[in-house]
């Protein structure tokens, strides 16, 4: 089982297991949105006719939806612990410069360019953090920090397919192939959630976290494409509260 | 409490599902987990659908009861080119997907032209289509989009070196969308070390255990046959008795080539068949892609003391076309001995040298200038030329080594080569008409009046004042080179007749001139001032 599986059932146990625990604590569901593109390069190299070539990727990634649910166990005096589980997905586009060597000439690279669309990235994380809220009757306010585990696939460009003909100083590549990647990376989280109880048990809030990593990704020849996991996500949705 | 657990597990299951559904081309290699089962799902519902069909099933023949289905895609009906999907099953379950799916199609998948259009195209082209290999309508997956084309697998005619060309047409307007050679050679690329030490690439072969020195990636049959110092076998090669194959390609083991000799013989072809190509749109010596055969190390330099004078001139000391494709190239002087105060390395050493045998091939499938008198003096001439032209279009200009310049073998003759076209007369060679060489001598001064032609061509590109007549010319500027290239190259090939004069070259490069750029344009000036230097009306 993957990282991110064995992660996720673990999830699934503390928060079946936290209404065992004594005291009061809050579970939440929201829906979040990541306004925050991201992006990166990557400069990859590869062998090819006994010369090495080059590929250059910008990828940039829209924000995009996702959500969250987690739970809180409040300890004494305002503070407490959370446990949260987080996705989000995001639609992205690539650019490259690729120079491939001729099979002819030494130093005599085909450069190619071009760019691609429909890339996607689903980021799911882990969040662990130490929590401290002011409580009212109707309004509470929590303030949140930890550490979180974060899983990231995305789609990188493979290194581009062409063809050529003699005399070989131009190459005319096909239609960019991508691929999915995927890795895994333990970086940080903080946040402010607002809630407003409806009743005893249920209630409505609004909630921001930062999170980030930088999580790499292999790439099929010799390099990694780094990418920006997390960023600021906005989210509002139920409480509970046992 | 089990109520969490759920909202989690689909939660996570509805980001799955959307990274799973991109549009574009998509390369699967789906071997476990969520992936596999979303690709696995997804096939069969495109199965289902018919975008994709099994193609072929066969049975693992290294794991029993594995199994490997292979589902083409189809769009419409109409097979996708390179899309394919490959289902590896138990029994049980599917246990990998792999291959290539290309999504976001939209295409009107009625062809304008008509197979029997597309098979006319092609056949105006001089191809033939198989009986058994008819074109098909597939949709190509380009850069740009996708297109809907016909397929067809055409043979070239075999006298022209025989290919099976893989044509997509434009099922639309039936232009060339891809194509490119069928065969399945054995292509490889290595690089080697030359005479001067200085690095290339080999375009070779792979087979039997090695490289071979018998380039694939150019149209014609280019290959490099090391002698090994057998001069018998050479001779008896030369004179028809025997035919050289494979094993008599030079080969080296890891494709990293040392051996100086081989390496530039094998690459300087190369290089002069590409500057025929690039600069004048030539195929080759034969302009149809014939064979270009050369032999290096046709003798041992140590054996040269158990030589006759003959042998020691013609394969020690010299390089020659002996004609239909085939070159020799001497193997030069040992190291501690030396020529007329000149050293001689091995003789392919030199891209001007290689070019220049090159040379005589073309003018005999073109012109045939009798090698004899004037006319063999052209004939000398024509290579330095080609000779020259190769240099600058391969090397930088200047002077030492690797240097393009208007010497003749100075890479491998040394110091100084034997000849130049820019002072003819530092090698004792005549610079104008007037002292040409009227003896019996060297065919009547086949390399020593060539020195004249040699010498207005130079004036018409780099310009000057002729030593003997005082005349000056104002050539078209180095950067303009292409020019004079063009006219001497069309009116030596396709102007001139076997048993042509000075007279006729100069009236050949005027009308070849005129024609290709005008009367009285910058080339045509610069050719009439360069053979009244030098004395030739």
């Amino acid at each position: 089982m993957s990282r991110i599986g064995t992660s996720l059932l673990t999830a699934v146990a503390l928060l079946a297991a936290t209404p065992a625990l004594a005291g009061e604590g809050r579970a939440w569901a929201s829906g979040t949105f990541n306004p925050a593109k991201t992006e990166t390069a990557e400069n990859r190299t590869f062998t090819e006719f006994a010369e090495q070539g080059t590929l250059e990727v910008e990828y940039a990634f829209d924000g995009g939806p996702g959500g969250e649910i987690g739970v809180e166990y409040r300890l004494r005096s305002g503070l407490g612990l959370q446990l949260a589980a987080s996705f989000g997905t995001r639609d992205g586009a690539a650019s490259y410069t690729a120079a491939f060597p001729h099979p002819l000439y030494l130093n005599r690279d085909r450069a190619a360019s071009g760019e691609t669309s429909g890339l996607s990235l689903t980021e799911t994380a882990i969040h662990f953090d130490l929590v401290y809220g002011k409580r009212g009757p109707k309004w509470e306010i929590v303030g949140f920090a930890g550490a979180s585990f974060f899983n990231v696939e995305a789609d990188i460009l493979d290194r581009p397919q062409y063809t050529h003909a003699y005399p070989y100083d131009t190459v005319s590549v096909l239609a960019p192939v991508t691929l999915s990647r995927s890795g895994s990376k333990v970086g940080f989280n903080a946040g402010l959630a607002v809630d407003y109880r409806l009743s005893k048990s249920f209630g409505l809030g609004v909630q921001g976290r930062f999170s980030g990593a930088t999580v790499e990704l292999e790439a099929t020849d010799e390099g990694t494409v780094e990418l920006d996991a997390g960023g600021f996500a906005v989210g509002a949705g139920l409480r509970l509260y046992f | 409490m089990k109520w969490y657990g759920t909202v989690l597990a689909l939660a996570l299951a509805a980001g799955g599902a959307q990274a799973a559904d991109p549009t574009g081309t998509r390369r699967v290699a789906a071997g476990d987990g969520a992936a596999l089962s979303d690709w696995d799902f997804r096939a069969g519902r495109l199965e289902a659908a018919g975008d994709l069909r099994l193609r072929l099933v066969r049975e693992d023949e290294l794991l029993p009861g594995r199994v490997h289905e292979r589902l083409a895609q189809f769009y419409r009906g109409i097979p996708v080119w390179g899309g394919e999907l490959v289902r590896q099953r138990s029994a049980t379950a599917t246990l990998s997907v792999f291959g290539t799916f290309y999504e976001g199609i939209e295409l009107d998948v009625t062809p304008t032209l008509t197979a029997a259009d597309a098979a006319r195209s092609v056949a105006a082209r001089g191809l033939t289509l198989p009986l058994d290999k008819q074109p098909e309508l597939v949709v190509l997956p380009r850069e740009a989009g996708y297109a809907l084309a016909w397929r067809l697998r055409a043979n070239t005619d075999p006298d022209a070196g025989f290919d099976a060309r893989m044509i997509f047409l434009d099922a639309r307007d039936g232009a060339v969308l891809l194509e490119y050679s069928d065969l399945k050679h054995q292509s490889a690329v290595g690089t080697g070390t030359g005479v001067l030490a200085d690095s290339k690439k080999m375009s070779v072969l792979s087979g039997g255990g090695g490289f071979l020195t018998d380039d694939q990636l150019r149209p014609p049959r280019l290959r490099t046959f090391d002698m090994k110092g057998n001069l018998t076998r050479t001779l008896q090669f030369l004179n028809g008795q025997v035919a050289l194959g494979q094993s008599d390609l030079a080969v080296d083991p890891d494709n990293v080539w040392s051996d100086g000799a081989v390496v530039d013989a094998h690459a300087y072809a190369g290089y002069t068949y590409d500057y025929l190509y690039k600069r004048f749109g030539r195929r080759g010596l034969d302009d149809q892609n014939g064979r270009i055969l050369s032999l290096v190390h046709p003798v041992n330099r140590a054996d040269i003391f158990g030589y006759s004078d003959s042998v020691v001139s013609t394969f020690y000391l010299n390089a020659f076309y002996y004609g239909d494709g085939i070159m020799v190239y001497g193997e030069g002087l040992p190291s501690n001995l030396t020529a007329g105060g000149q050293r001689f390395n091995y003789w392919s050493g030199a891209l001007d040298v290689v070019s220049h045998e090159l040379g005589h091939g073309v003018t005999d499938f073109t012109s045939a200038l009798i090698y004899y008198g004037e006319s063999g003096a052209l004939n000398e001439s024509f290579s330095d030329i080609l000779a020259a032209g190769t240099e600058f279009f391969h090397q930088e200009a200047g002077s030492g080594p690797l240097k393009a310049d208007w010497l003749l073998a100075e890479d491998t003759v040394t110091p100084g080569g034997i000849r130049s076209m820019q002072n003819p007369a530092a090698f004792g060679d005549p610079d104008h008409y007037s002292i040409r060489f009227t003896g019996a001598e060297d065919n009547n001064g086949v390399h020593i009046n060539s020195s004249i032609s040699n010498h207005a061509f130079y004036l018409a590109i780099e310009g000057g004042r002729n030593r003997v007549s005082g005349l000056s010319v104002t050539g078209v500027g180095s950067a303009n080179r292409d020019l004079i290239e063009r006219v001497f190259f069309r009116a030596y090939t396709a102007l001139l007749a076997p048993s042509s004069d000075f007279s006729a070259a100069r009236a050949a490069t005027l009308q070849s001139a005129r024609d290709l750029y005008g009367a009285n344009s910058n080339a045509e000036r610069a050719v009439r001032e360069a053979w009244n230097a030098v004395g030739v009306q």
